[in-house]
């Protein structure tokens, strides 16, 4: 490759590869749900969120430092929203077991606990996935937490998983 | 003996020469330019991978050990794949891919290509097994033992794994000097067998690809293209060139102690489409040869009655060329190579030769547009009664008028490429006496590498420009 072509193939590559770095920040500060083919989100703290995602769509750089602060503030509510979990686990609570949900990379069951109306405790009984897809099962945990069921978004790279999980959860929040 | 020899070389019949060619930088930069334009969509493959896995969130979804080491895998395994693909259509013998570098520089870079892609092959593997041993939280057997056997598509992925060190182990160079270049082109033929091995894991596990449409395409379309590049050129337009070639062995003519020439016909060689100092890997259909392949340059340029080679006995195979029997069935693959008048940019021309790397400048010399004079052949050999093709080039230099200048005998010392004179005067000061013109000629040289690599530096030290020097590297 002659110099100058090479010069502008390396600036080319970084320009794309640091924007490109910067847009997967921005999903990802949407409060960890990566996929662009999310669900809309129908639960409280994704909701805050709801405006940023659009801004998130946009490409450009600048928008995303403009972003940080907003972060802050979802995760802030986030611990916002755990602190009422916790006020609320003074009642009575219960606990109920989900059927064994089996997918394509292995099989999940879980038990939830209620307080009253809110979830305070989900344990997973059986949490297979394979290839690392295993790591996403305390995310899915507090977000159903946060979400107080099902509706959340997907976790980009375990689609399956996420679904399996939440199958499970909704077959457990039923017996209630 | 000697009046015999006289009277072949008057009977000899040569081609007329090319009528015109097209001089100068221009086409050069034609070239360049399309070289360029090859090289930065190789890169910008990479940097799409890369981008896709980073808006993925890729870096972003770290937020622990495991999951650093899940993304670990996932862009080792991005890149290795990529690059893997690229390394495979380098060797595929692609003729658009010829055409712009030459056999010998795609040779070369699929070479240096080779160990980076085996050492992200099996970080991919490590990090993924780490994070598998991770998130699991058994014992690191267990874990790896479930990941191996239980995992879907991972078993053949883990065979694929094997097969590629395997490969890669077997082309080092300590152990490309202990193996036959046979039983290492068999090794090598599994790299295929590795690459679909690894193949479903990719899609039915990877997290990259299922579920996302744009890398989907990506991938297939990758896929595909070097896929149907590698049937097209390598398996079936081989086998279609023989049927409609139909080459058969006319008759071998010794030309020297320890070299013959290979006579070959067959029909429609008007449509052949091959130049003077390119070659053919040469298979001979026979029970026992059938499957061994071997790269030849024509020693004759190009004619509607024949194909001929000139093989030196190296003591392998091509010692059972030496005595071929006639009308013994051969397919050619190629013609390869941009050994030719195409990269010619200057009205004058100096063709180097040593010993049985004469051939390609044999018919270059036969076929080269050129005035008298214009051309001058250097021809590098022990002794010249047994040097092949030495009675033809002189031949075709004096009915042509160019210089023949034979350098018979030892070499003066190590590091020169031409024979002692006694003087011990740099190589590029004779070389500027024998063709004092060399620094303004396209100058062409074909011989073992070491003493090719010589000739290249004294060239450069007369002064001759870079892209005016045309060597063909024999990369096997």
């Amino acid at each position: 490759m002659r110099k100058h072509t090479q010069n502008l193939v390396a600036a080319l590559g970084l320009g794309v590869i640091s924007v490109s770095y910067a847009i997967g920040a921005a999903n990802a500060s949407n409060s960890g749900l990566l996929n662009t083919d999310m669900a809309a989100p129908s639960s409280a703290p994704v909701a805050t969120a709801a405006p940023t995602q659009t801004a998130a769509a946009a490409t450009t750089v600048k928008k995303t430092s403009v972003k940080k602060p907003t972060v802050k503030k979802a995760s802030s509510k986030k611990a916002a929203a755990k602190k009422t979990v916790k006020k609320a686990s003074n009642g009575s609570s219960a606990t109920k077991t989900s059927k064994t949900v089996s997918y394509k990379y292995g099989s999940v069951q879980l038990s939830v606990t209620k307080s009253g109306t809110q979830i305070t405790k989900i344990k997973m009984l059986t949490a297979e996935a394979t290839n690392g897809r295993g790591a996403v099962f305390p995310d899915l945990i507090s977000y159903a937490k946060s979400a107080n069921g099902s509706g959340f978004g997907n976790i980009g790279g375990a689609t399956y998983t996420t679904d399996a999980f939440k199958a499970a959860l909704d077959s457990a929040l039923g017996k209630f | 003996m000697a009046g015999q020899s006289k009277d072949m070389t008057s009977q000899m019949r040569f081609v007329e020469p090319n009528k015109r060619v097209r001089l100068g930088q221009r086409k050069l930069i034609r070239i360049k330019r399309t070289q360029d334009l090859i090289e930065s969509f190789a890169w910008a493959t990479l940097v799409f991978v890369t981008a896709m896995f980073l808006i993925d969130g890729g870096v972003e979804g770290i937020t622990d050990p495991a999951t650093l080491w899940n993304s670990v895998g996932r862009l080792t395994a991005l890149l290795a794949t990529d690059l893997l693909l690229i390394h495979m259509l380098l060797i595929a013998r692609v003729p658009w891919i010829d055409r712009l570098y030459g056999h010998d520089r795609a040779t070369l870079t699929h070479k240096k290509l080779g160990k980076p892609v085996l050492y992200l092959v099996i970080a991919h593997f490590l990090a993924s097994a780490i994070n598998y041993v991770m998130t699991d939280g058994k014992t690191i057997i267990a874990a790896l033992l479930e990941l191996i056997f239980k995992v879907q598509d991972m078993l053949i992925a883990t065979a694929s794994l094997v097969l590629m060190i395997l490969v890669v182990v077997t082309s080092l160079n300590f152990a490309r000097r202990k193996l036959s270049y046979e039983a290492w082109y068999i090794v090598h033929l599994m790299s295929y067998a590795a690459v679909l091995l690894a193949v479903p894991h990719q899609f039915s596990t990877g997290a990259d690809i299922a579920g996302k449409p744009l890398q989907t395409l990506f991938w297939v379309s990758l896929y595909l293209f070097v896929a149907l590049n590698i049937i097209g050129f390598r398996v079936l337009a081989p086998i279609f060139e023989s049927l409609y070639f139909r080459f058969k062995v006319q008759a071998i003519n010794r030309e020297s102690h320890d070299s013959t020439s290979i006579y070959l016909t067959g029909r429609n060689f008007q449509k052949l489409g091959v130049k003077a100092g390119q070659f053919y890997i040469l298979r001979v259909l026979t029970a026992r040869e059938w499957w061994r392949a071997h790269p030849f340059s024509i020693s004759a340029a190009p004619n509607s009655s024949f194909v001929r080679f000139t093989v030196g006995n190296r003591g392998d195979d091509t010692a059972l060329l030496q005595n071929i029997k006639p009308g013994t069935p051969v397919i050619l693959e190629g013609p390869y190579g941009v050994f030719t008048e195409d990269r010619r940019t200057r009205e004058r021309v100096t063709l180097i030769a040593a010993g049985i790397g004469a051939p390609p400048i044999r018919s270059l010399a036969e076929s080269m547009a050129a005035r008298p004079g214009d051309i001058d052949v250097i021809y590098r050999v022990r002794t010249e009664a047994d040097a092949p093709l030495a009675a033809e080039l002189a031949e075709l230099c004096r009915r042509r008028g160019f210089g023949f200048h034979l350098l018979e005998g030892k070499r003066g010392n190590a590091n020169s490429w031409m024979p002692d004179d006694g003087t011990n005067r740099p190589d590029h000061a004779r070389l500027s006496q024998i063709t004092p013109w060399v620094s303004e000629s396209d100058v062409y040289i074909c011989g073992p590498a070491a003493w090719t690599h010589t000739v290249v530096r004294s060239l450069r030290k007369s002064g001759t420009p870079e892209n005016q020097i045309h060597a063909e590297e024999f990369a096997w």
